[in-house]
């Protein structure tokens, strides 16, 4: 480490502090400032090297999809240590979203390795394809080494600095303990340009500036806050409201719904219903439906098993469907059956309802999974609500639209019907005679004359619109009757996918609105279609995509992904990942033990050393050389064989050096030539030296 | 319009990358990487305390740019540079550096100013990467590597930043450098840097001297065997002095009597007025080796690997060959024909290999304009030595034309090594002739085997 003594290990120990893994921060800064104090060193590879690094991507990688499947924790580095149930943890760490913070806490850990490796290792700089396998690569086809690198001593404490700086201690010893350490390093690093009290008078100015405009950054920030806040939910009101419901009544022209699939239902219990509701809406003010008065949400408390949440009393013989469906970030509204009195199986932070059947879950996946348990039970939790005038809003009907509901609800004489079941009788009896569905609409409200409203014009006119248009006229005419009722939004469920299974499929278009009135004898809510039931039909041949299928195809493709993902109910998917992890980490440390056996040293005279098998190392004409060598004929330093033996002809004249010229050339062809010699080549050779030797072997030294 | 916007972005880039690179020391990189991480992870000044560690290095970079505008030295230059470097050898230089100031001046670091790289838009609309085609469509739509590659290949050397020692006031120091030239061809030098940190060895300040210098450097060249080169002595109308030029400067020998056919010229007046009749001057023949050298420019792209070897054959060839006793043709098509002859005190070989450092592909010819220069060589020439960058009809029909003309020649095809193999024996060769297929990227292990 080319780091100052001791910056290293104090960097380590302010890190262990703030992300309270002292324990390991005391360990890791140990190891790596022994060597300042030791002269072993190991003499790695560079292979040895690159496999090092490789770990440590490896585990920044596996940390990394660790981190996003398990999203985050408040102290990630004590909490992986200390979780003993895996299950426990998951729905822990549900409730936090940021993961990255967490992971960057680990980073310090996860480039350990290298660090060790560039401490303990005899290599002083690590060349640039360490890092890159490209270069790698480029290294290997082009046989040059790279010249240059970086020492990574500086990088890593940068590293450790950042990782303590991703904690939120917010305290002032977090600035004090940063800058110190910075000034620290800055202070082995300043030019000898300047003098040091330039030097440290421009630093006080640093720290004093830093911490003045942290304090107003974090000012900044809430103000932001605040602001953003408030355009966000400004904004996001518009949009997906449970508390209103954008009508397209009074629109000109096609209604456009997609295929895409946004829901699975599955029988579980009982079965699958035809609708499926999201929210239910007792205001209208043309074309918007709201929710009333009581609109706030209630937390709904988990049970025991923290993944069941009952929303009401059960006092009815129920059914059960499994649904799947993607929330828009963590949050959202759980689309279920009518009377649904419990969710189970549904593993999100909090759940909430309201007295409209609204839930809203929050911190949930991104894929979300429950059974729905629903029944005909009473609900008198949900009946209908006063006003502040003391009137039940289920009842009233706005003013613009009163006059053309007056003369239909004479016409039908529906206050004149005795019961309720007459009333309802009549009302879908109205609906079914002369109304058809239609998904398009000739003229807006803009083009209709004064007075008439759209709704009107639908009743007395048209009698043709989509199902929004059937389940306003629907909940006027029942509170014009009497009957208190709300408009209600959901699904149609009524595409199979997998007959066998009987599972469901819901596709945008399937989107529908119906009215629901209150029973008094039932005391619960009950559902009122008088849209004609070919709407279906109608909407699937106008909307249906050529494409469709290939569209599902992936959309399935998607699902079992997401579904393969986010099933986390277990465990199971960090467990196998954990476990991967565990496996691949103890392979590439196998591997980097098994080259270490050979020992370091070896290694090195391995890659020095000429390599034993390179052509022509067992040529017999060494054996000439050791013969005249032993004779005293010794050859100068950088003279050629070739040479040396035209130098001997005259000074050694006892040897014969003729044939020695024809037996050079062959060994010279026999080591050098990429082509090498034939066999016969090689009898030659051997055969030449051997008689050579045999006439030579009386010779002596002179 | 697509391919200006991408010009002038890819302009800014390069010039944003350089200004990065040589204005932050390593620590100062570090720093700045670490503004920017701080800055992600604080964000939420709720969730981390990133943020403070972002007040605190961004305020110590902004001062540190601040402060580094408050130190700029005052200096002059002088460079001493040869005039020739050669591709793979090391150029080492001297700089002088005066201090223009009246106090030390130390921690300071040298940078040669080279040319600045970054091509024309016309330059980027008409070069083509030589493996573009290769490359997926997103590449070639945004022609990035293009633009790699063409900064690679305008930058015709490296010279390393150099610390500079400490420089009393008013003194000067001498720097060593070295300049590593990568191609061949005219080396620009605009001027020297002086780069200066701030107090915190972060950022630093440039001082920039103009002091333009250029310096050619010769192609690469290979060492050769000693080979004998085909072909005997011929005789050379006019002699040496006619060899490379034409003009009326050759040995006079004597007078004779007009026999048809003497060209006009050579008629001497002066004697047909003494004698009468027409009398013509006699020169002195002269018979000596003389070698064509003939290097294949016609190539489609305007760079190419096999090209730049050609010509560092062909310079290892022009350094190679005795020139003492014998003349040497370079041959070449490039914005017109061109031929050079070196040797027996005409020209030295120095002068064939700056030719070489200068010379370009031929795309606006035909191969035929070589074929019609080699031919109205043929004549004098010994023997020729043909550097072919591809095998074509065209260039087997130039062979075929000088083994007609009983000329015997020696042709190294310079390829691939994916490139299919030649087999000499198919090509009918005739004894004093050879055929020598070089692969690129293994040329010296193909020239020593030849």
């Amino acid at each position: 480490m080319n780091t100052p003594r001791l910056l290293i290990p104090a960097a380590l120990i302010f890190w262990g502090w703030q992300a309270g893994a002292m324990l390991f921060a005391l360990l890791m800064a140990f190891a790596l400032e022994l060597p300042r104090y030791v002269s072993t060193r190991w003499e790695f590879s560079a292979k040895e090297y690159n496999r090092m690094w490789d770990l440590c991507c490896l585990l920044f990688l596996g940390a990394a999809l660790y981190c996003y499947a398990s999203r985050g924790q408040n102290n990630v580095v004590i909490g992986l240590l200390d979780s003993l149930n895996w299950t426990e943890r998951n729905r822990h760490m549900k409730i936090t979203a940021f993961f990255s913070l967490y992971f960057f806490q680990w980073w310090p850990m996860i480039f350990f390795p290298f660090a060790l490796a560039q401490a303990w290792g005899s290599r002083d700089r690590q060349p640039a394809s360490t890092f890159f396998y490209f270069m790698r690569r480029r290294e290997r086809l082009s046989g040059a080494t790279l010249k240059g690198g970086v020492n990574v001593g500086h990088i890593y404490l940068a590293i450790v600095l950042l990782a303590a700086a991703a904690t939120t201690h917010r305290d002032f010893w977090f600035y004090a303990g940063f800058s110190a350490i910075a000034i620290w390093t800055l202070w082995f690093m300043r030019p000898r340009r300047f003098s040091a009290v330039l030097w440290g008078s421009l630093l006080i100015v640093v720290v004093w500036g830093g911490h003045w405009s942290h304090q107003r950054l974090h000012r900044l920030q809430s103000q932001l806050e605040d602001g953003i806040m408030q355009m966000v939910s400004q904004w996001v009101n518009k949009q997906a409201d449970p508390l209103k419901s954008h009508t397209a009544i009074g629109q000109i022209g096609e209604l456009k719904l997609s295929g895409k699939i946004i829901l699975r239902v599955e029988q579980d219990e009982g079965p699958v219903p035809g609708l499926i509701l999201d929210s239910s809406y007792s205001v209208y003010h043309s074309p918007n439906w709201y929710a009333g008065r009581e609109k706030e949400f209630e937390s709904v408390t988990a049970e025991n098993d923290t993944t069941t949440w009952t929303l009401g009393d059960i006092q009815a013989p129920t059914n059960s469907v499994r649904i799947s469906g993607y929330l828009n970030g963590s949050d959202g509204i759980l689309t279920m059956p009518p009377g649904s009195w419990q969710l189970a199986e549904l593993i999100v932070g909090e759940v909430k309802h309201n007295r409209y059947g609204v839930v809203q879950v929050l911190d949930g996946p991104r894929l979300v999974q429950y059974r729905a348990r629903h029944g005909k039970g009473p609900t008198p939790e949900l009946a209908p609500v006063a006003n502040v005038e003391g009137d039940l809003e289920d009842l009233l009907i706005p003013e613009r639209e009163l006059p053309a509901i007056e003369r239909v609800g004479q016409r039908l004489r529906l206050r004149q019907r005795p019961t309720i079941r007459e009333k309802l009788a009549t009302i879908r009896q109205f609906f079914s005679r002369d109304f058809a569905y239609s998904t398009y609409q000739d003229i807006s409200a803009d083009q209709l004359p004064a007075g008439v409203t759209p709704l009107a014009n639908f009743l007395e006119n048209t009698r043709s619109g989509h199902c929004e248009y059937y389940g306003t006229a629907t909940v006027l005419l029942l509170r014009y009757a009497g009957i208190p009722a709300r408009y209600a939004n959901g699904f149609s469920v009524h595409e199979v996918e997998e007959e066998e299974d009987r599972r469901f499929i819901v596709r945008e278009r399937h989107g529908h609105a119906w009215a629901i009135h209150w029973s008094e004898d039932e005391r619960r809510w009950r559902e009122i279609d008088t849209t004609p039931a070919s709407w279906t039909q109608i909407e699937d041949d106008a909307n249906a995509s050529l494409f469709e299928p290939i569209s599902d195809f992936f959309n399935r493709l998607k699902f079992a992904i997401s579904s393969w993902w986010w099933s986390s109910r277990d465990g199971r998917f960090q467990q196998y990942l954990a476990g991967a992890l565990v496996l691949m980490v103890a392979f590439l440390f196998w591997r980097l033990i098994r080259r270490r056996r050979k020992g370091p040293i070896e290694d090195s005279i391995e890659d020095a050393a000429p390599r034993a098998d390179w052509p022509g190392m067992d040529s017999d004409f060494y054996e000439i050389l050791s013969r005249l060598e032993s004779a005293g004929l010794s050859r100068y330093p950088g003279e050629t064989v070739g040479r040396w033996l035209n130098r001997l002809r005259d000074v050694a004249t006892r040897f014969e050096f003729e044939p020695l010229q024809f037996i050079l050339k062959l060994h010279y062809r026999y080591r050098f030539d990429p082509i090498g010699i034939t066999e016969q080549d090689k009898v030659l050779l051997k055969n030449k030296t051997a008689e050579w030797l045999q006439t030579s072997g009386t010779s002596t030294a002179p | 319009m697509f391919l200006r916007r991408l010009h002038r972005n890819y302009r800014g880039y390069t010039r944003m990358k350089r200004w990065f690179v040589r204005r932050f020391t390593a620590a100062g990189k570090l720093v700045f990487i670490g503004i920017i991480v701080a800055a992600c992870m604080g964000v939420d000044t709720n969730r981390a305390v990133a943020y403070q560690a972002f007040a605190f290095l961004a305020l110590l970079m902004l001062l540190s740019m601040v402060a580094s505008c408050y130190s700029k030295p005052c200096f002059s230059l002088r460079r001493s540079l040869p005039r020739h470097g050669s591709v793979g050898d090391v150029v080492n230089y001297t700089v002088t550096l005066l201090n223009l100031e009246s106090r030390l001046q130390r921690s300071l670091s040298y940078i040669e100013e080279l040319k600045d790289p970054r091509p024309t838009l016309d330059e980027f609309a008409t070069t083509v990467e030589p493996k573009e085609k290769e490359r997926n469509a997103v590449d070639r739509f945004f022609k990035f590597y293009r633009w790699s590659w063409i900064l690679d290949r305008n930058l015709r050397g490296v010279v390393e930043e150099q610390e500079a020692p400490a420089i009393p006031a008013g003194g000067r120091a001498e720097l060593k450098l070295s300049l590593n030239p990568i191609r061949r061809g005219i080396l620009q030098l605009e001027g020297g840097t002086i780069a200066c940190p701030d107090p915190f060895g972060l950022y630093r300040s440039m001082v920039t001297s103009s002091h333009p210098d250029k310096i050619l450097i010769l192609p690469r060249r290979y060492p050769l065997p000693p080979f004998d080169l085909p072909g005997s002595m011929r005789y050379q109308q006019g002699g040496v002095a006619l060899a490379s030029s034409v003009g009326e400067s050759e040995e006079f020998a004597s007078l004779r009597d007009y026999r048809h056919g003497d060209p006009i010229r050579r008629i001497h007046w002066k004697s047909w007025a003494k004698v009468g009749r027409p009398i013509v001057k006699e020169f002195q023949n002269e018979f000596f080796v003389r070698h064509a050298l003939i290097l294949d420019t016609f190539c489609e792209a305007a760079h190419s690997e096999t090209f730049e070897e050609a010509v560092s054959i062909a310079a290892s060839l022009a350094c190679t060959i005795d020139t003492q006793d014998s003349l040497l043709d370079l041959l070449f098509v490039g914005p017109q024909a061109y031929c050079f002859t070196a040797g027996r005190g005409l020209a030295h070989s120095q002068q064939m290999l700056e030719i070489l450092a200068s010379v370009e592909t031929c795309s606006n010819k035909v191969f035929e304009s070589l074929d019609h220069l080699v031919i109205q060589h043929a004549a004098s020439v010994s023997g020729c030595i043909c550097i072919f960058i591809a095998w074509d009809e065209e260039r087997q029909q130039l062979l075929k034309k000088l083994q007609g003309l009983d000329i015997p020649t020696k042709i190294f095809l310079i390829t691939e090594s994916s490139a299919p193999r030649i087999d000499p024996a198919e090509l009918n060769l005739s004894r004093d002739d050879s055929f020598h297929q070089l692969d690129v990227g293994a040329i010296e292990e193909g020239l020593a085997r030849v």
